[in-house]
């Protein structure tokens, strides 16, 4: 207790100082709703060029034309001059050379944002901002979903430039289009979306290649013909661009039902039967109407039980909430993320809805063990069910019951425990340490 | 001037059946019958292996080169298979990535009878960075990561350089800096993580504890560096900071259950479940 008084003490007399201290000019400032909390790591100008691009003023200085541009970088870069050259950018009647892309002026070269690419793909351009009405989960809200993220504001700009990588789909198109061949035909195939589309949250790729659709791909897939448009008889199968961008659309939003995974939805409101209608369209292009039926009905099962476990779990958590037996409690360990009121009143975080998405560290075990069930093996039993993975997706079901029980027996010791000898001060563990301090010092 | 002719003709002849002779050698078996000619005529190169990691551990020619002699030996160790086989827990980071995917998708039209060189490829296979211009001490340039703070040793300052050396065939000098300065950052981030969680269970002696520590350094924190050096982005974050960030607080739990127990003799106090730790790599 003493010692988080005195933090807040030290935080309300030192903050004014801090924010000024810390104001490097304006344009390397963060962006987003914490936008005032934290200054980019240098890495950062590259996944979102359009805010923090700062042009090379050390190399070179002239105006070229395309031509003079290739003359030079045939030399020094001939790597992005034979993909270029390999590109549609090359081979159309009237080429578009670098300057179209980059500016002229070889001390003002800028690199392209969306923006950029649109001024010669409006359709694509306007198909990406259209996402934006649709919400989260989003290609072109990626980035705010980022910088907004508590943990992302909290903790040190060299760990989370991490998130960048991925979420910068938002802020440039060569995530899926990589330079400077920026080929549609690569951008088809399954492989394109998955160095973001991986990993325990989002298995996708372990979904998919499980699926029948994968399978087939996995075998036959190097044969066929990816110049093709992603339209109804061009491919045999569907891949993740098939179904997610049909014939093409750069919208991937307008059939999002589940959110992801990480929240409990209601795929019988208006808006998602809507969603599930486009769903239908697409699995018609090979499937009976009854196919797609039974595919949601099973997948609406399967969402409709794991929520249960899932709220049962949370149940029981926020019970030893309610009896104080959450230890480290939190007063006493680092404050929620960017939360002012939880200076002045901690309060554990449980489940979607309090927002124990940003609170997977500097949490008790028991709370950890809850997000590793919740984010990594639920998400891991809904994209295997609803990629038509289904032994998959049987596994992660047994991961979760496996979890759960443990959980319940860690519950179980924690109220025992709680029973014997009085509270003692964990406070001078869990705020002292290198990394908790220098977290600290650093969001 | 026939015989001038004449005697061109027959070094041609020569030259030709000598290359030819080389081609049909037998399949060999043993590094010594690679050694024996390679010695004298790639001196520098096999110098180079003989100071490498591969050489002490016993990985010689035919294990990367195959054991045919038909000209296709340099191409078929610049294939990514030629190391998979061995460093399949390194290969998924760079799978994953755009080098990997790339590398994948185009793995028919890449020409790897090409020497590893700037604009001969359209993305790096593992050679051609890890031997980088045909390095034979594998990897001599690019591990580790130099760590936050620690580069002005000139012995770092050395490795920063080779590191850096192959990215810039093909990516912009501030690009590869700025790349390295925040991967530098992120992995000495990891490693506050382990040296946090290692000062915490110094009191502690238990197996879960033991288990935790070194998850920590020889799994997660290796994700993040394997996840900045191959541009992962699931390595450095999923396999490597948020398992970091579990491994700390299920470390720092055992400790506050340890001093509970010291202070007020609790009989039975709550362990770290298992089920938590299987998500990365």
């Amino acid at each position: 207790m003493r010692i988080a008084h005195l933090n807040l003490v030290v935080w309300l007399l030192l903050w004014p100082w801090c924010a000024w201290s810390s104001g490097l000019p304006k344009n390397v400032q963060g962006t987003g709703e914490h936008a005032e909390h934290w200054q980019p790591d240098p890495m950062h100008e590259y996944w979102d060029p359009a805010t923090y691009d700062r042009p090379e003023t050390q190399v070179m200085e002239g105006v070229f034309q395309g031509e003079e541009c290739l003359e030079c970088h045939t030399a020094i870069t001939p790597g992005i001059v034979k993909d270029w050259r390999a590109s549609r950018h090359a081979r159309a009647d009237k080429p578009v050379l670098c300057p179209a892309c980059h500016g002229e002026d070889h001390q003002k070269l800028t690199f392209p944002t969306p923006q950029t690419c649109g001024g010669c793909h409006p359709q694509r351009l306007a198909e990406v901002e259209e996402e934006k009405k649709f919400g989260f989960p989003s290609h072109a809200l990626a980035m705010e979903r980022a910088v907004d993220s508590k943990h992302f504001a909290d903790k040190p700009k060299a760990e989370v430039a991490s998130c960048l990588q991925c979420h910068s789909v938002a802020t440039k198109c060569d995530s899926c289009h990589t330079r400077h061949r920026f080929d549609p035909a690569e951008a088809r195939r399954p492989e394109a979306c998955l160095t973001c589309h991986s990993g325990p949250p989002h298995p996708d790729d372990e979904a998919f290649f499980a699926s029948p659709h994968g399978q087939r791909y996995l075998t036959e897939g190097n044969t066929w013909d990816w110049s093709k448009p992603l339209r109804k008889g061009n491919y045999q199968i569907p891949t993740c661009a098939y179904c997610h961008m049909k014939n093409g659309n750069h919208q991937v939003a307008d059939k999002a039902v589940w959110k992801f995974g990480i929240r409990e939805v209601n795929p019988k409101t208006a808006e998602n039967e809507i969603k599930r209608k486009r769903w239908r369209e697409t699995c018609a292009d090979c499937h009976p109407p009854e196919t797609a039926q039974n595919f949601f009905r099973e997948l609406d099962a399967e969402r409709k039980k794991t929520w249960t476990q899932l709220y049962g779990v949370e149940r029981l958590l926020k019970a030893l909430r309610g009896d104080a037996l959450l230890r480290p409690s939190a007063r006493e360990r680092p404050p929620y993320p960017m939360d002012l009121m939880a200076r002045f009143f901690p309060r554990e975080r449980i489940g979607f809805y309090e927002g124990q998405a940003s609170a997977f560290y500097n949490v008790s075990t028991i709370e950890r063990d809850y997000f590793d069930l919740w984010y990594f093996s639920n998400l891991g039993a809904y994209k295997g069910m609803a990629h038509g993975a289904k032994e998959m997706s049987h596994r992660f079901h047994e991961r979760m019951d496996a979890e759960a029980r443990a959980i319940a027996t860690t519950a179980e010791r924690l109220r025992d425990v709680g029973k014997t000898g009085e509270k003692m001060d964990l406070q001078p563990l869990w705020l002292e340490g290198e990394y908790t301090r220098f977290n600290r010092d650093h969001n | 001037m026939r015989i001038i002719v004449g005697m061109l003709w027959l070094g041609l002849v020569l030259i030709v059946s000598h290359v030819e002779a080389a081609d049909a050698l037998p399949p060999f078996s043993a590094e010594g019958d690679c050694l024996s000619c390679h010695r004298e005529r790639d001196v520098a190169l096999v110098a180079a292996w003989e100071k490498s990691r591969h050489a002490q551990v016993g990985v010689a020619c035919s294990a990367c080169h195959g054991t045919e002699h038909q000209g296709a030996m340099a191409a078929r160790s610049r294939r990514n298979d030629a190391c998979t086989g061995c460093h399949q827990r390194e290969s998924g980071s760079y799978t994953l990535s755009k080098h990997g995917v790339i590398a994948t998708l185009e793995a028919e039209r890449l020409d790897l009878t090409q020497p590893l060189k700037e604009g001969n490829q359209r993305t790096p296979t593992c050679a051609y960075c890890h031997l980088h211009a045909g390095e034979h001490d594998a990897g001599a340039g690019i591990l580790p990561l130099v760590s936050m703070g620690r580069v002005s040793a000139p012995d770092d300052a050395a490795r920063a350089e080779a590191r850096a050396a192959p990215c810039r065939d093909c990516h912009s000098p501030r690009f590869v800096d700025t790349w390295f300065v925040t991967g530098d950052r992120m992995v000495e981030i990891g490693r506050m993580k382990v040296r946090e969680a290692t000062r915490a269970a110094a009191q502690l002696d238990d197996q879960e504890s033991r288990n935790i520590l070194h998850r920590m350094t020889n799994d997660h924190l290796r994700n993040v560096r394997l996840g900045v050096g191959h541009q992962s982005p699931d390595e450095q974050w999923w396999h490597g900071h948020p398992a970091l960030d579990g491994d700390l607080l299920r470390i720092k739990s055992l400790a506050g259950d340890l001093l509970m127990r010291s202070q007020h003799g609790a009989s039975s106090s709550p362990t770290p479940s298992r089920e938590g730790q299987r998500h990365f790599k």
